[in-house]
């Protein structure tokens, strides 16, 4: 009975915000009850209307007393009550205040330091008088906003704003994007006209074709960011939206783009992705098959050499995106309706492990596609398989082929353990058992690279151990035929009992001497081994948010 | 001149023989028994007697010792029979090779050569044989022909001559040691060696160290026959030859006393040594041993030897004759070697092999080993 009271106050609890907030649904201030009188709210409400009248963005005040968590709070609080675009919302509850930002326009006015130092400190100086303290804080946004109209170049307002002029001020030969921006922005000068003009060329082609902006930029510094805020920035703040589409909620996602940023200062570089491109980029895609191709170029000042080897490996990425699946260290590829997603991960991580520990890639393809098995694996392998020894299961809907590829892979799996392979998935073959099939292909590929050839050196040294450990009892053996004949060279049997008297026993210090060493501390130092293949990878592409709130996904680092 | 001893038996005057199964003297013809030191009265009382008659003594005067100087052999000519009897200069009892005669020539027990200690023999012939061949028994790679063709040649019950010495020994004894301690303060690690002297001093008292006094006798043989028990030795006489043959020394106890000093020696430094634990390092730096209220005795031990002829070669073979201890060693079997060295390889070989192959199936590859 106590459980279900319990259970109903909390409930109840859990209402209460909702409540008070549909209690006054139509203002723009929200207190408990009792605080603030009628009067005081109509008074705050107007002033709040002026304000957003004036300036477009709407100010909003809430306080209530209940425990629950401020920010969610205020999220909620935003959905119900805010329907304008833009808005700052001060939120107060018992202990902590909160500012909520809601629009582009509210986001540029109102930096966190803003609502901390001129809002806050406005609300709070007013001591004992609710209404005086929220007129303070609607004075203080009223300043801030005129503020921002009188120097719209304030940089509060736009604080990512490239530092020079015209970030894109490049040569006309340089070709432009589908979209209109620069495909190269050869800000160093790195390539010669003509180079520069080829190359740029070259990477709108590849942007037309595949329907994903590649571009390069060169820089001579970063100033105050990291490569990858710089380089996702440059994507951001300068238009590359080619292919951008508003989404369901009606904001614009990013356009469809890989840039290659380089700054010379410290030979930094980082690659963004956005869009499409974080699709085909797999981090795995963008560490091991892209940066292989260029960074080399990049390392020996080989700018050309570097630039065209990154458009060359983006066209091959994209190529696979488009028309099969992005390169990734997968080794299980099947169809959505064809294998369940778990079976999917946990074969993937099971042939990764194997890679790891043997270096052999073990692959599991099914397709649709079965027109030309062999010629489809060989493109599979050109394209998927980054080992240089593989096994590959391709099953199709009238047959599966088996391909092994290198020597090791080709010593390991010979024809009569294929042959055995045979046997081991039949059972779920036969069926049409995807999951199966790939589940007994991947145990008993597992089962074939554990075996070990039978360590023959060992066995010699067991043999020659037999020997020496022979020598044993056969000497003790031989021992025997002496036949007990030995010299006597004590006499500890004739020795009186208890004759035996200890008349002096004494220890005479004669010196002590300390040395003394610098203490050595030491730590184990068990590292690791370098990556290698697929190792770290978990598939897929890991992304982070830019400071515009774009998605971005890419890698950096140092040539 | 040598004066040849000899008992007579009081009942039938055929020779007597001391038997140790009862160890009484005995007569094999009549078989009646006497206790040693009866019969030494009895014999006496028959010296005085026949001196009191002033009998004739010839009997003792017919024995007539010659002196071959090229073949260091003397010869003796026997009391009963008349035969001669061969023996080297530290012949004292032996048995003549024409009557069996037990013969005792006193001369070699007389003055400095007379014996302090017997122990007479408690094992008879019988029990030598059988200790021989409890001696085979076990040893894997004698060869096999040994056991059925192997003669023996001869068994002999001999009473060899020893040194025995006791002694008061006191040893002082030196040694220089360290000891060490290391600790650390997070900067430095520290380490304290100290250095000792290690002042010991020791007595003990060493009874009857057995060294044997006869130049014919393998040293390390005799070693091995160790221990005779003391406590049943009675005071030398010459009844207790009788049957037996017997020597005098012939290593004096001034040369034989090194090996008995040598072996309490080491036996107080291996003591004294046991007081230095302890400590991290420990080195002798000097040992003076003096040895005070010394000890000789000349004594008489019952040994039997066997000499056995195998394949052209003679192996000797010792028993103690008070404690039935058997040593000596045998011929080995090369063929028996090497086939038990291989049957033993084999089995090591295939329970390591074993491993190997197993490592294999449960995936470390042979790793393991």
């Amino acid at each position: 009975m106590k459980r279900i009271v319990t259970l109903f106050l909390i409930t109840l609890l859990l209402l209460v915000p909702v409540l008070f907030a549909q209690a006054d649904a139509d203002g723009r201030v929200f207190t408990d009850e009792g605080v603030l009188s009628d009067e005081e709210i109509r008074a705050i409400n107007a002033r709040a209307d002026e304000l957003y009248a004036a300036h477009g963005i709407a100010p909003y005040f809430f306080f209530y007393s209940g425990e629950s968590d401020l920010i969610p709070f205020a999220g909620q609080f935003a959905d119900a009550h805010v329907p304008e675009a833009n808005a700052i919302v001060l939120g107060l509850n018992s202990e902590y205040y909160y500012f909520l930002k809601k629009g582009a326009a509210a986001e540029a006015a109102f930096p966190d330091d803003v609502c901390d130092e001129t809002l806050w400190s406005a609300f709070q100086t007013v001591q004992n008088d609710p209404e005086g303290k929220i007129l303070a804080y609607l004075d203080a946004v009223d300043g801030v906003l005129n503020a921002v109209a009188a120097n719209p170049t304030d940089p509060t307002v736009a604080p990512t704003q490239a530092p020079e002029e015209d970030p894109l001020a490049v040569p006309a030969y340089i070709a432009l994007t589908d979209g209109g921006k620069p495909t190269l922005v050869d800000r160093e000068q790195l390539l010669t006209e003509s180079q520069a003009e080829t190359l740029s060329k070259r990477l709108k082609e590849i942007g037309t074709a595949y329907r994903c902006d590649v571009i390069i930029a060169t820089v001579s510094s970063l100033g105050s960011k990291t490569a990858e805020e710089y380089a996702d920035d440059f994507f951001d703040y300068n238009g590359y939206d080619y292919g951008a589409t508003p989404d369901a909620s009606g904001t614009t996602v990013n356009g469809d783009g890989i840039l290659l940023l380089l700054s010379m200062e410290d030979r930094d570089f980082a690659i963004s992705t956005s869009g499409y491109a974080i699709t085909a980029f797999t981090d795995f895609g963008i560490q091991t098959y892209l940066e292989d191709r260029f960074l080399p170029y990049l390392r020996e000042n080989d700018y050309n050499g570097g630039f065209n080897a990154f458009a060359d490996g983006c066209e091959e990425l994209l190529r696979m995106a488009r028309e099969d699946v992005p390169y990734d260290c997968y080794h299980v590829y099947a169809g959505e309706n064809a294998m369940q997603a778990s079976v999917k991960a946990e074969l993937n991580q099971k042939a990764e492990q194997l890679m790891l520990e043997h270096g052999v890639g073990v692959y599991f393809v099914e397709t649709a596609d079965a027109s030309d098995p062999g010629a489809y694996l060989n493109r599979f392998i050109t394209d998927h398989v980054y080992e240089s020894d593989a096994v590959l299961f391709c099953m199709t809907p009238y047959g599966y082929t088996v391909s092994t590829n290198g020597g090791v892979a080709q010593q390991k799996f010979t024809d009569k353990e294929l042959k055995k392979l045979d046997d081991a998935i039949r059972p779920y073959y036969g069926k049409g058992d995807v999951n199966g099939t790939a589940t007994a292909y991947m145990d008993y590929a597992e089962k074939v690279l554990n075996k070990r050839p039978l360590n023959v050196f060992a066995l010699i040294l067991s043999f020659l151990g037999g020997g020496l450990f022979g020598l044993i009892p056969v000497s003790s053996m031989k021992r025997q035929l002496k036949g007990g004949v030995s010299k006597n060279t004590a006499a500890d049997r004739y020795l009186e009992p208890n004759s035996f008297v200890m008349t002096q026993n004494s220890d005479v210090l004669l010196g002590k001497n300390t040395s003394r060493s610098v203490h050595v501390v030491r730590t184990d130092s068990s590292s690791g081994g370098g990556r290698s293949g697929g190792g770290g990878f978990h598939g897929g592409s890991s992304t982070h948010t830019s400071s515009s709130g774009g998605t971005h996904g890419g890698h950096s680092g140092k040539f | 001149m040598a004066q040849l001893l000899e008992y007579k038996c009081p009942s039938c005057g055929a020779s007597l023989q001391f038997d140790s199964g009862s160890q009484q003297v005995v007569c094999p013809y009549c078989d009646s028994s006497f206790d040693p030191q009866s019969l030494i009265d009895y014999d006496a009382f028959l010296k005085q007697d026949a001196e009191n008659g002033k009998s004739d003594t010839w009997e003792k005067d017919a024995q007539k010792w010659t002196k071959d100087e090229a073949t260091g052999l003397n010869v003796y000519v026997c009391g009963a029979c008349g035969g001669e009897v061969l023996g080297d200069d530290t012949l004292a009892s032996a048995r003549c090779p024409f009557c069996d005669n037990t013969v005792i020539m006193k001369r070699q027990f007389t003055g400095d050569w007379k014996p302090d200690l017997v122990i007479p023999f408690k094992l008879d012939r019988e029990a030598a044989k059988q200790g021989f061949r409890k001696h085979l028994f076990g040893k894997k790679l004698l060869p096999k022909a040994f056991r059925s063709e192997s003669n023996i040649e001869e068994i002999k019950g001999i009473y060899v001559p020893f040194w025995l010495f006791s002694s008061d020994v006191s040893a002082s004894m030196c040694y220089n040691a360290t000891r060490s301690r290391s600790w650390t303060d997070g900067r430095f690690d520290y380490v304290e060696t100290s250095r000792y002297a290690l002042l010991r001093a020791a007595d003990a008292h060493f009874s009857r160290i057995p060294v044997d006094g006869s130049e014919k006798m393998d040293d390390a043989l005799m070693d091995s026959l160790e221990p005779f028990d003391f406590s049943e030795a009675v005071d030398f006489q010459t009844a207790y030859l009788s049957g037996y043959f017997s020597d005098r020394y012939d290593v004096n106890a001034d040369v034989s006393v090194t090996r008995a000093q040598d072996r309490f020696r080491s036996t107080v430094s291996r003591l004294v040594s046991q007081s230095t634990g302890g400590f991290s390092s420990v080195a002798a730096e000097s040992t003076s041993i003096s040895e005070r209220n010394n000890k000789r005795e000349y004594a008489l031990l019952p040994v039997w030897l066997l000499h056995v002829k195998w394949n052209g070669k003679l192996y000797t073979y010792a028993m103690n004759g008070q404690t039935g201890k058997f040593v000596g060693t045998l011929p080995i079997s090369k063929k028996r070697t090497w086939g038990f060295w291989a049957l033993y390889a084999a089995i090591f070989a295939l329970v390591l092999g074993g491993f190997v192959v197993l490592g294999h199936f449960l995936g470390c590859g042979g790793g393991c080993l």
